[in-house]
């Protein structure tokens, strides 16, 4: 480093990076520039500096096991067959049971209520959204004489 | 929009994101496919735990898919992917300082033959220099290691680096300043010996 320029050569290191990324406003890139070209010392670290940001863009990247993408798509699928499942509880006279039925895609209209309970409901008590219901599990609750 | 040249066969991230608004699965398997090795390795190397680094990714991409109808379109997918993922990897890190002192060993990954790379004797120099950075990088503080795998490993610009670190531009460009030189210093001797 030129010893007579040592503030100049400080002042230029410290904004070589952002120099080297286009970072800096014209006038400071400038002087960048006319230092370079009067200080070898300089002119090294630039051209180390370069290489080792090749280096690090050239870097291996380390992969994940491929069974990471097969469980998140097995996630994803569950959550949807989760979300669109319909859990109803049927009461005939004194005993209960739970219903479980897939709900069609959205795309689809979104069917009557009556008519969505199939032909085994009879009466359609309650109505609750699965992804709001606080109270109880099921969407909906169907009461048979 | 994160891809310049959106078609049928290349969709956007934007796209594929309302694509899963409806369940699509299909849209998120190309998002994954598309995105999950930056992901992990970022992860990885924020965690130095390659396992740990694993069940992380698999954390981010799950709330990627149940964010799927809340994400809107004129977000930035990527910004928004590394954000959640150095979220996780500073929360899983702060929960095991202790093991981060006994980082696992893992082989250096085997670099890629590229075009114009045919001369064996460059070939082993620029593998020996790539060692060192690679062992150069887990010596960098979190700060400094966050912005510069940003920077020159993902190649995002100083915005989005901000905008994922959280800090100023003017502290992107102060920490990877920082960061650079450091690398630079650790393979002082390599660059002497190339002389």
């Amino acid at each position: 480093m030129n010893l007579d320029n040592d503030n100049d050569c400080n002042a230029v290191l410290a904004e070589l990076s952002a120099y080297l990324d286009g970072m800096l406003p014209e006038d400071r890139t400038e002087r960048i520039e006319q230092h370079l070209a009067k200080c070898a010392d300089c002119r090294t670290e630039r051209d180390r500096l370069e290489i080792v940001m090749q280096e690090l863009a050239q870097l291996p990247r380390s992969e994940p096991s491929p069974d990471l993408r097969r469980r998140l798509l097995a996630h994803a699928e569950a959550e949807v067959v989760f979300e669109r499942t319909e859990v109803v509880m049927v009461q005939q006279g004194s005993s209960r049971f739970i219903h479980r039925q897939i709900v069609p895609a959205p795309a689809s209209p979104e069917p009557a209520a009556e008519s969505s309970a199939g032909s085994e409901a009879r009466t359609i008590v309650s109505y609750q959204s699965s992804r709001e219901s606080t109270t109880t599990p099921y969407r909906r609750i169907i009461h048979r004489p | 929009m994160d891809d310049p040249t959106p078609s049928l066969d290349n969709p956007t991230d934007a796209q594929l994101m309302q694509r899963m608004a409806n369940d699509d699965v299909r849209a998120f398997d190309v998002l994954l496919t598309r995105h999950q090795t930056a992901v992990f390795h970022f992860i990885r190397r924020l965690t130095g735990n390659a396992s740990q680094a694993e069940d992380l990714t698999q954390e981010c991409f799950l709330r990627v898919w149940r964010a799927r109808g809340s994400y809107l379109p004129t977000a930035m997918f990527r910004t928004w992917i590394f954000t959640i993922a150095r979220r996780l990897a500073l929360d899983a890190a702060k929960s095991r300082r202790v093991e981060i002192l006994f980082l696992e060993e893992e082989p250096f990954p085997a670099a890629s033959n590229s075009a114009g790379e045919s001369d064996p004797h460059h070939m082993a120099e620029r593998r020996e220099l790539a060692c060192i950075l690679d062992a150069a990088l887990d010596r960098l503080s979190p700060d400094l290691l966050e912005v510069i795998l940003l920077r020159d490993v993902e190649q995002m610009s100083y915005d989005q680096i901000a905008s994922i670190v959280g800090c100023p531009l003017g502290t992107v460009k102060s920490r990877l300043n920082a960061a650079r030189t450091q690398l630079r210093s650790a393979a002082r001797n390599w660059f002497e010996a190339e002389r």
